[in-house]
């Protein structure tokens, strides 16, 4: 008897679990397939490609749009640029993260609370897109590289994490411990609070990075000069453009704008370092989405 | 503790409130003059002393907006050989600085917008569709136009313009807001059929309607082109562009065109719109188009079908490479045929085309420009229709980006890759200001110059066909009524009647035809008060205004 109920509890798992598998599989399956399709299509023959006779192996196989994708210096400038403001952004997201997430943990910094709403008001309104764009006009900052790493590099909703994990990993106890042994506030935050939170710095460094490597709206509204453009943008562009032909009464071109294969190289071009970086960090993004899970 | 932190919060809304308050009601006085104050400051003492000499004492700079097609391998199109030619041929002998400002194609309204918004826009405001560029003139975006400004600085534009009777379309509201660049036909637009398979079936090609379809029968029944025949390639329309060209009556009442021809809004209510749906649905239910052009929203599957031999009859513009080389490929003994005009309108019919205006770019100046950047702009427009500096800066340098041909016309040379390259489409994008097309001087020259730029070798006929086509109906042809205002009610619902009418279309083509009338009737009332109805009003109300009624 307890061996029968034994076989069917496992058995009960067994399909439970394939259809587990099943279904995650599927999923992910859904996930990659556009992927690789897009892939195939880059490595394939503009012919084969025109006739829709790719779908997930190449055909015809040839590297030429990749040789011409990397041989456009403007595309190498572009990615070049990315990464430089990526950096830059990511820097200065984490520095002002830090310095207003540390400060806010603290029960002896009087008003707090109403910087914390402030800071939270943000979260749910914003000046719109004009108000927005007059804001960077005033500034003088249209057509500056500044213009895509000042308005987006602090963000609240990290801010708010940052703080949540200072709460919850480094006790009041140990600050008051250091400060009673003589350390300034800077020391106590770069040796005492910074140390204990580095899965929460990586997290939401990359935070930080991957929204910033895919947010082409700002890139596209503030910047008009071409070599200052971002990747994406350049892509957004890219893909855009070929939608509109015939729907304004422009003479057509003699010449196609961008084959379908050309975009394709693009496209995975342009998204290859971000998955080329992901696996190793991912670890961290599981864990920085677990912190903001448990509100303080 | 809680009270104190509810009262915080009410007082920061207020304060937040407050200072956005002030800075909407700061924005409105200070927007408008910052934008010209500079450069009238910079220029104003420039032209008194000499009135003959037009060389600008200060140096004046004007934005010029040119498109980014985003086009991959080319330099940036605000930036380039070309650019920096027209600043040293034009611009520095005049002390002008020429900036170009990149406008997305795919997004230039919302970018025209911001950048007015921000008083930041180009002295040239332009757009390719009428209506379009009326909205920017009701927005107050545009200036009125001196003429006799433009025939002092740009004489051979103002006269192009005259001789080609375009000014009146820019005559609104009693003013001149609008001068335009010219358009020469373009014959690459055309419908092929498998010359092949009309063979094969001994077939003559047809010539109305009825012939047209029993053809297209029998290449469904006879299954030339595999298994999965498509005797029609069809794609889902552009959400504007469905304009029933071979069930308009001819010739049109003035009103009807007036009412119902439209670049932005279909009309879906207008009889021959209702035939022509009609006929698409006989078609899909009879399986002679594309069973998925529902699907197909950009054309690429239609496209995919022609070119893998699979379906009989493909419309589009021609180009040199992607259609009919990828088919010789996948079929080598492919044989085409233009398929006429004709072919598609009921018997005793006529192709009633809607015919493209006699214009192409829309020119406006932008109404915070100064008085000498209009002038340097016109001056701009005047030396870029000179024949020889279009001529360059449509063809580039010869023996690097063209070489002559035996009949004096030049044949590019498409894979130069040195720094005088040209930009996307033979520099079109910078000299689309003055000309919407290459012009060798007479219709022969351009036909034999289209024909070997957007035929592949071996189907120049083709392009030869559909001008004698276009020459013989051209006299059938009408191009939309024009107002002489804007029609608000279109830029208010143009996007969701846009949006329903692929909505409908699909569901009218893949209903059964006996519920044709029935879901037409219900589905056009919808369409009526989505906001047809105001258009039609509005449209009406002006066209009565217009003929004194």
């Amino acid at each position: 008897m307890f061996g029968d109920r034994y076989i069917k509890t496992k058995i009960i798992n067994r399909t439970a679990d394939i259809f587990i598998y099943l279904t995650v599989g599927l999923l992910s399956l859904l996930c990659v397939l556009p992927f690789i399709h897009v892939l195939a299509k880059s490595l394939s023959s503009d012919a084969k490609v025109t006739s829709q006779l790719v779908y997930l192996i190449p055909k015809d196989f040839n590297l030429r749009a990749y040789r011409s994708v990397l041989g456009d210096p403007s595309m190498i400038r572009s990615l070049w640029h990315t990464v430089k403001v990526t950096v830059i952004f990511t820097a200065l997201g984490m520095f002002l993260t830090v310095c207003a997430a540390y400060p806010l943990t603290r029960k002896r910094l009087r008003g707090r609370n109403i910087i914390s709403v402030l800071f939270v008001i943000t979260l749910y309104f914003s000046g719109g897109i004009i108000p927005d764009y007059l804001l960077m006009h005033r500034l003088g900052l249209l057509n500056k590289t500044a213009s895509l790493i000042l308005p987006l590099a602090f963000s609240a909703y990290n801010m708010i994490i940052m703080r949540t994990s200072i709460q919850t990993t480094v006790p009041d106890s140990l600050e008051e411990s250091a400060f009673l042994d003589g350390a300034s506030d800077i020391r106590i935050l770069l040796q005492i609070v910074l140390p204990l939170c580095k899965p929460i710095l990586a997290t939401l460094c990359l935070f930080y990075a991957v929204g910033r490597w895919n947010a082409y709206q700002d890139s596209v509204f503030y910047i008009t000069r071409q070599p200052l453009y971002l990747l994406q943008h350049k892509l957004n562009l890219l893909i855009q453009t070929t939608n509109t032909s015939l729907t304004s009464s422009e003479a057509q071109p003699d010449t196609v704008t961008n084959p379908e294969v050309i975009k394709s190289a693009c496209i995975i071009f342009a998204t290859l370092p971000i998955v080329i970086v992901y696996p190793f960090v991912q670890k961290y993004f599981v864990k920085g989405v677990m912190i903001g899970a448990v509100k303080g | 503790m809680n009270r104190k932190v509810r009262k915080t919060v009410s007082v920061t809304l207020v304060l937040l409130l407050v200072t956005l308050l002030f800075a909407a009601c700061g924005k409105t006085d200070t927007g408008t003059g910052t934008g010209t104050q500079p450069t009238q400051s910079a220029s104003s003492p420039t032209e008194a002393p000499k009135e003959d000499s037009k060389v600008f004492k200060n140096r004046v700079t004007i934005q010029i907006p040119v498109y980014d097609r985003g086009v991959e391998g080319l330099p940036p199109v605000d930036d380039n050989y070309w650019t920096r030619w027209i600043q040293k041929e034009f611009g520095d002998k005049n002390n002008i600085t020429v900036e170009y400002v990149a406008i997305p194609r795919a997004d230039e309204v919302n970018k025209f917008n911001m950048l007015l918004a921000a008083g930041d826009a180009p002295d040239i405001i332009f757009h390719y569709d009428f209506p379009a560029a009326v909205a920017y003139k009701d927005a107050g975006a545009i200036q009125p136009i001196d003429i006799d400004m433009l025939k002092e600085y740009a004489p051979t534009y103002y006269q192009k313009n005259v001789d080609l009777d375009m000014l009146k379309y820019g005559f609104i509201d009693n003013q001149q807001y609008f001068i335009f660049a010219s358009r020469p036909t373009a014959y690459n637009w055309l419908t092929m059929i498998r010359q092949d398979w009309l063979d094969k079936l001994n077939m003559p090609m047809p010539t109305n309607l009825d012939e047209y379809l029993n053809v297209l029968r029998a290449f469904r029944d006879n299954k030339l082109g595999g298994p999965n025949t498509v005797p029609q390639t069809h794609r889902l329309p552009y959400p504007n562009g469905y304009f029933a060209n071979a069930y308009r009556p001819y010739p049109i009442p003035e009103e009807e065109l007036a009412l119902y021809s439209d670049l932005s809004v279909v009309a879906l209510t207008w009889e021959p719109v209702k035939q022509n749906i009609k006929t698409d649905n006989l078609m899909y239910n009879e399986g002679l188009i594309s069973p998925n052009f529902a699907l197909d929203s950009d054309g690429s599957k239609a496209k995919a079908e022609f070119v893998t031999g699979v379906g009989g009859v493909y419309g589009d513009y021609l180009t040199k490479e992607g259609i009919i080389d990828v088919l010789l490929s996948n079929v080598p003994d492919a044989k085409l045929s233009l398929l006429p005009a004709t072919a598609g309108v009921p018997k005793g019919g006529v192709p009633a085309e809607r015919a493209y205006w006699p214009f192409g770019m829309i020119i406006g100046f932008n109404s915070a420009s100064s008085e000498d950047e209009v002038k340097a702009t016109m001056m701009l427009l005047e030396w870029m229709i000179q024949p020889e500096n279009l001529f360059t800066l449509q063809n580039g340098i010869e023996g690097k980006t063209y070489k002559m041909g035996d009949d004096g016309l030049p044949i590019a040379i498409g894979d130069y890759k040195g720094e005088e390259r040209m930009n996307y489409n033979s520099n079109k994008d910078l000299w689309c200001l003055v000309i919407e097309g290459k012009d060798y001087g007479s219709e022969e020259a351009n036909l034999k110059v289209q024909m070997t730029t957007f035929a592949p070798d071996g189907f120049e006929y083709l392009i030869k066909d559909r001008y004698e086509e276009c020459v013989a109906n051209q006299k059938y042809w009408y191009t939309d009524f024009l107002f002489d205002t804007g029609i608000s009610a279109v830029s208010e619902y143009k996007a969701i009647l846009q949006e329903k009418f692929q909505e409908y279309y699909t569901q009218l083509v893949m209903c059964n035809p006996s519920e044709f009338d029935a879901l037409y009737e219900r589905l056009c009332k919808e369409y009526l008060d989505a906001g047809f109805q105001k258009i039609i009003d509005e449209k009406k109300a002006v066209y009565e205004r217009m003929k004194g009624r």
